[in-house]
């Protein structure tokens, strides 16, 4: 038995804070090792049953292969050209979807008769699926650009629009009730209470139809274009490519993760109060 | 116990910062409640009033129409006091009633920001404010990065910033543990005898009444009428030893007498 004095009571708690904290981090580093390890085991066991012939490699290429396809994809710049085409129309579709579909879910979520007239239109016009009125887009527009992007436009706004406003009709009673018994009304009462509110339901919106948009663009090249990722991936369907297939689907995979991930950053910018844990600006003490 | 008569002669002092005739308010919905039956009453600039009653039989409602953001079905409220840049009177809830995308300086700041009040000198004041409410240090700090006693400090805060004349408290002590409670009592008690505003809280609590007030107003189970309207009879500077005396435990327990009927009465709704 320890005699215990003040110092090496000190002493004992920090050993074992110590002790607690370095477990913590064993775990963490853990957890890291696992999930990277994890993929490239299966990666692995990929490579070596395309090898031994235990998979078919003709239709699933071995990782090896992918990847020499993909560089030479990338070297003769042909991945760069479907890339372009593919984030062109869904940045456009997108931009142009979110703002329309922001600004109609805020006039409808202020302005009642606006809501009267529209909601219940566009909660039927939701349950359509945005793809299926390619066909009509295509015919009106014919084989260019804006049938494409109208896709995206259509699909995000929707998302958008519907999120918004429920956004705004969400809003807590009190809060509407602390804001107008301190007479915030007309331009002050959307800027400082109503749209601050109702981002992160915004947010949520943008966060959802990005996912969709990259489907849709996805799908909407399959058939109505001769470039795109969508377009790389079902062309080599019919050519019989499976390497070249396998490039495009990680490409469209690892663009829908980045605007995803951009998306986050955006919410974490605009939504400092959500996710700070951290005054939001350095306090000035004095 | 001294019980003044409730004013219903039409002649408006200008002593009195709310004077309050034959007020009925009912509420109209799937179901129709009548929340407040011929209500009459006079509050004195500069006074502290504390209105207590059932659950439901609406307090808070009363509250609402002297506050202007709920309007009486019948009857009127005079107000004495112009309405300037500020509202006349500035509320405190029982909660959720900050702005949890607003930091504790732009919270405190709202009410002046909505007067068209010009940065700096918003700022200015509603720093002085934080201070007075101790909330010094956290003026960068989110609502959600505070405790539930700190964020009732930032709406009280925001009531007296905003410069308003009268002061509406619903419950604001509500939500709080007992010990925090204690302490913001003692500062709402010290923050009003500096600033003499007219106050009026709702609260459940008899105790909370009794050491705040110098009046409290019983309201009737629903429909909501005016039992009786007592003076409370401790000085001030008030602080809580008068808890320990013998006049409030005999006033409490005759305050809890004539509720207990209505609370039972109340039940019935429940």
């Amino acid at each position: 038995m320890i005699t215990t004095t003040p110092q090496n009571r000190e002493a004992v708690l920090e050993a074992a804070i110590e002790r607690e904290n370095s477990h913590e981090r064993r775990l963490k580093s853990r957890d890291v090792t696992l999930a990277i390890a994890t993929p490239l085991v299966l990666l692995a066991a990929w490579e070596i049953a395309a090898a031994t012939g235990f998979i078919d490699p003709r239709l699933f290429s071995p990782p090896s292969a992918i990847a020499v396809r993909g560089a030479e994809m990338v070297a003769s710049g042909e991945l760069f050209g479907h890339v372009f085409a593919t984030v062109a129309r869904l940045a456009t579709g997108l931009v142009i979807g979110a703002v329309a579909g922001i600004l109609a879910g805020l006039v409808m979520g202020v302005w009642r008769p606006v809501r009267a007239a529209f909601e219940p239109m566009f909660t039927a016009l939701y349950a359509l699926p945005k793809i299926a009125i390619l066909p009509l887009l295509l015919l009106i527009f014919g084989l260019t650009e804006t049938p494409k992007i109208l896709a995206v436009v259509i699909s995000v706004f929707f998302v958008v629009q519907i999120n918004t406003l429920s956004g705004i009709i969400q809003i807590d009673g009190r809060i509407t009730e602390a804001a107008r018994a301190y007479k915030a009304t007309g331009w002050r009462l959307f800027r400082y209470v109503l749209l601050p509110a109702a981002l992160p339901a915004i947010m949520t919106g943008l966060r959802v139809s990005a996912g969709m948009a990259v489907i849709v663009i996805t799908a909407v090249e399959f058939v109505a274009s001769n470039n795109g990722l969508g377009y790389l991936i079902w062309n080599s369907w019919q050519l019989f490519q499976p390497s070249t297939m396998f490039v495009g689907l990680i490409t469209v995979s690892i663009i829908g993760a980045l605007i995803t991930g951009a998306i986050i950053l955006l919410e974490r910018a605009m939504l400092p109060w959500k996710h700070s844990n951290q005054p939001r600006k350095k306090a000035k003490t004095q | 116990m001294s019980h003044s008569t409730v004013a219903t002669e039409v002649d408006t002092s200008e002593t009195d910062a709310f004077v309050v005739r034959d007020v009925s308010k009912v509420f109209t919905g799937a179901k129709r409640v009548q929340a407040l039956s011929d209500i009459n009453l006079r509050l004195k600039k500069g006074s502290f009033t504390c209105i207590v009653g059932p659950s439901g039989c609406g307090k808070s409602t009363l509250l609402r129409i002297l506050g202007e953001i709920e309007t009486a079905t019948a009857g009127e409220v005079q107000h004495n006091v112009q309405a300037a840049k500020v509202p006349r009177s500035a509320f405190v809830f029982q909660e959720h009633g900050v702005f949890p995308w607003f930091d504790v300086l732009q919270n405190v700041a709202f009410g002046e920001q909505m007067a068209s009040v010009g940065k700096k000198e918003r700022e200015a004041n509603a720093r002085h404010w934080i201070t007075e409410v101790g909330l010094t240090g956290f003026e960068n700090s989110y609502p959600h990065q505070l405790s539930g006693g700190m964020r009732q400090r930032i709406a009280i805060a925001r009531a007296f910033a905003t410069g308003s004349p009268n002061l509406l408290m619903d419950e604001p002590l509500g939500a709080l543990d007992a010990q925090t409670r204690i302490l913001m009592q003692e500062q709402l008690v010290r923050l009003w005898e500096a600033e003499r505003k007219t106050v009026v809280l709702v609260t459940h609590s008899i105790d909370e009444a009794l050491l705040l007030g110098d009046q409290i107003v019983m309201m009737s189970a629903r429909p909501g009428r005016i039992k009786e309207i007592i003076d409370v009879p401790f000085g001030r500077p008030r602080n809580l030893d008068v808890e320990g005396t013998a006049e409030f435990a005999r006033m409490k327990q005759e305050i809890w007498e004539s509720l207990r009927d209505e609370v039972q009465a109340s039940m019935k709704f429940a």
